[in-house]
């Protein structure tokens, strides 16, 4: 990518990697995968971090089976070596940090590496959770779209 | 019949000319669309409920988070 630092970063917590690779919502799945293609396209830059990732690649191994997870493990770990910054667990001094906008522990751990990230937008499910997040959108892929949209018209409309 | 140099050159010339941007890009979301859309209709096949998956997810983050909180 040429210009990196300009470019918008998107944090996929791990319930949007899952339902990237596998929902029974159609919506749900196409806005995932436009969120993706962006990305495939430069457009935007995903993020997630490892926590997040082994989460929804060990829900993918228990939903299906043996042969069929393999599948899905191999393509969602491919496509995010492939398309994705991964960064590291944050810091627990980051975590209890994070735990003043959120109550639950789990979502602290994403939030804070979401923002250890530099990232503009969360991509969740659990956008109830969020709700006192500061500095971060925070959103589904369905949502974030439907942003980018109004965004992209903004962006273009003569004053 | 044996190969003039001129087409052998003509050969060498294409496999070193490197892809362009536009088709790789182009190629890798071909792949991309591709094997999401296998992964789809697999799941599509399977009886799972979705809500209780990513209840449990959630629930193994937060023990991951309190075990790195020191909770635990």
């Amino acid at each position: 990518m040429s210009d990196y630092e300009s470019v918008l970063r998107v944090f996929w917590d791990a319930d949007s990697l899952f339902r990237l690779a596998s929902t029974k919502l159609p919506e749900e799945q196409s806005a995932a995968l436009t969120v993706l293609r962006l990305t495939v396209l430069n457009l935007l830059v995903s993020v997630t971090s490892v926590d997040a990732l082994e989460e929804a690649l060990r829900s993918l191994r228990e939903v299906y089976r043996k042969d069929k997870s393999r599948i899905f493990v191999r393509r969602l770990r491919r496509v995010v070596r492939q398309h994705f910054r991964v960064v590291p667990t944050p810091s627990s001094k980051r975590i209890q940090a994070a735990l003043s906008e959120v109550s639950d522990p789990a979502d602290a751990l994403i939030l804070s590496a979401a923002k250890e990230a530099n990232c503009l937008v969360l991509l969740t499910y659990n956008t109830r959770h969020f709700l006192r997040a500061e500095r971060i959108w925070v959103l589904t892929p369905r949502e974030f779209l439907e942003r980018l949209r109004k965004a992209l018209l903004k962006g273009f409309q003569v004053a | 019949m044996p190969k003039s140099q001129e087409a052998k050159n003509h050969k060498t010339q294409h496999r070193g000319t490197p892809k362009s941007d536009g088709m790789r890009l182009a190629k890798e979301l071909l792949r991309v669309e591709r094997e999401f859309a296998k992964m789809h209709a697999l799941a599509a096949q399977m009886s799972f409920d979705e809500e209780e998956v990513l209840r449990q997810l959630h629930e193994r983050l937060r023990k991951r988070a309190e075990s790195l909180l020191g909770r635990r």
